[in-house]
């Protein structure tokens, strides 16, 4: 073995090398962004490249369905036989799972800051800003699946919605301009004074909606205290005084009647089994003034059966059990039925590169659904 | 949505049929999608090692940016690189064309 002189690498001063070196922490959080990076590539490759491969082979080997149940069952064996479907399918459930857990997973990285996290939401909070319901029983729906592979849901542990914002901002639905652009959209068909925005997350649609609206009051509602207390926290000073954040079920909320020009939802339709949505609809309907809106941003089935065998069986691979359960209700007649006139389902683009009916990578099927209240006496301005 | 196409959602949803009840007891299987379970279990340890090699990359890129004295920077396109590069073959499509 030789020995490199040293005037060819000289070594460096100990505290320059020493400090990065044995900095356990900065290591470690590299280390996260790494592996995170690495899954974030691999899920581009899986959406793009993958997805396009799939297509070109199923195109090429497989004729599409008739409308028949028989001739379904023919082409969801022959894609369950192609080797790029079972390699596509494995991905899309295995790069979620790891995005979440093992070591450097966003549940080990926010376990490793909880006491920071913790301290975060220690700090005091005007009153109006937070309500919590420490005795609202969750729905056993809820509770009993981890929605997303995110392991313990975000029922139990302060911290949860923490990791749900770790894993949205890096995920489908972290494009920046999604909220943005669905804001936007709602806002041009006029400006409500107030908004309720139900399964509100960690606030990011209420900010947005708050912000876009520089008048408008915004109340957040979420059944878990951990995605309202996190909203709470973060919402940027400047707009706590017209944002409410609640503990609640948006199922039967204990707010106003007729108090809201919109009840709104983003992502929320598709983790409700029918009987939950069959209320929620009710809800919007009492919670709605008259001449208000609802406007939901959510998913429904592409037609093309390709796309459409994807997002089936992304209930199952994401854990997401109820994604099919609100396009199997008659949501039109729904919303008549809780006293709407008029109900409106779009195509939604998350970005303007996006083509809906032949995209050129895996996106989500997204569509607005937009119910309008009759009653001239409280319009939107 | 019309009739046919609510049709074929049931009928293929019903083949995923899956409850609340079923999913209470932890530790359940993990899915699986191909016909060998052991090929699920083997991907999931070789894309661990990937995403093991994917940080040693950048440690070593940081410090040998560290000891050039210049600012460590980590570009998502490395990642993208090194993804295609090792998940390419799973396409199953030939590269340069020849014969099946």
């Amino acid at each position: 073995m030789t020995t490199r002189p040293q005037t060819a690498h000289p070594p460096k001063p100990a505290q320059a090398s020493g400090a990065i070196a044995f900095n356990r922490e900065a290591v470690q959080a590299r280390q996260s962004a790494s592996y995170q990076r690495f899954l974030g590539a691999a899920r581009q490759f899986w959406a793009n490249t993958m997805f396009n491969a799939v297509r070109r082979q199923v195109a090429r080997d497989i004729a599409d369905p008739a409308d028949t149940g028989d001739d379904l069952a023919r082409y969801r064996a022959q894609l369950a036989a192609l080797p790029t479907w079972q390699v596509f399918t494995w991905f899309e459930r295995h790069v979620q799972r790891m995005r979440y857990t093992g070591p450097y997973g966003f549940a080990a990285r926010a376990d490793a800051r909880r006491a920071e996290l913790m301290a975060e939401l220690n700090e005091p909070l005007p009153d109006h800003l937070l309500r919590l319901a420490p005795d609202l029983e969750p729905p056993a729906w809820y509770t009993s699946c981890d929605i997303h592979q995110h392991p313990g849901g975000l029922n139990d542990d302060p911290i949860a919605a923490f990791i749900y914002r770790d894993a949205v901002g890096s995920g489908v639905v972290g494009r920046p301009a999604l909220h943005e652009r669905f804001a936007s959209k709602i806002l041009n068909g006029g400006t409500p004074r107030s908004v309720v925005d139900l399964g509100c997350g960690f606030g990011r649609s209420s900010t947005v909606f708050a912000s876009t609206a520089p008048d408008t009051e915004v109340t957040g509602v979420d059944l878990s205290s951990s995605c309202v207390t996190v909203a709470a926290h973060i919402t940027p000073p400047a707009l706590r005084p017209r944002m409410h954040f609640v503990q609640g079920d948006a199922q039967q909320t204990d707010l106003p009647s007729g108090a809201f020009d919109l009840v709104t939802s983003t992502m929320l339709l598709h983790e409700m089994p029918v009987p939950a949505l069959e209320k929620m609809i009710a809800e919007a309907g009492r919670l709605t003034a008259p001449g208000g809106r609802v406007a939901h941003l959510d998913f429904l089935p592409p037609e093309d059966p390709l796309l459409r065998e994807i997002y089936i069986g992304h209930a199952r691979r994401n854990n997401e059990p109820f994604l099919l359960e609100h396009s199997r209700i008659d949501v039109e007649a729904a919303y008549r039925a809780a006293g709407f006139d008029r109900v409106e389902i779009e195509d939604f683009r998350e970005d303007d590169s996006v083509r809906p009916d032949s995209p050129d990578s895996w996106r989500l099927p997204w569509k607005t659904i937009i119910a309008y209240k009759a009653g001239a006496d409280r319009k939107p301005q | 949505m019309d009739p046919v196409h609510s049709h074929r959602l049931v009928a293929l949803a019903s083949l995923l049929a899956f409850t609340a009840d079923d999913m209470k007891s932890p530790p359940l299987p993990e899915q699986t999608f191909f016909a060998d379970p052991a090929i699920d279990r083997l991907l999931a340890v070789v894309m661990t090692l990937a995403a093991e090699v994917q940080m040693l990359r950048d440690r070593v890129q940081h410090l040998e940016a560290d000891r050039a004295g210049e600012t460590p920077a980590t570009s998502p396109d490395d990642a993208a690189t090194y993804v295609a590069h090792i998940l390419t073959p799973l396409l199953g499509e030939q590269q340069a064309r020849g014969p099946l």
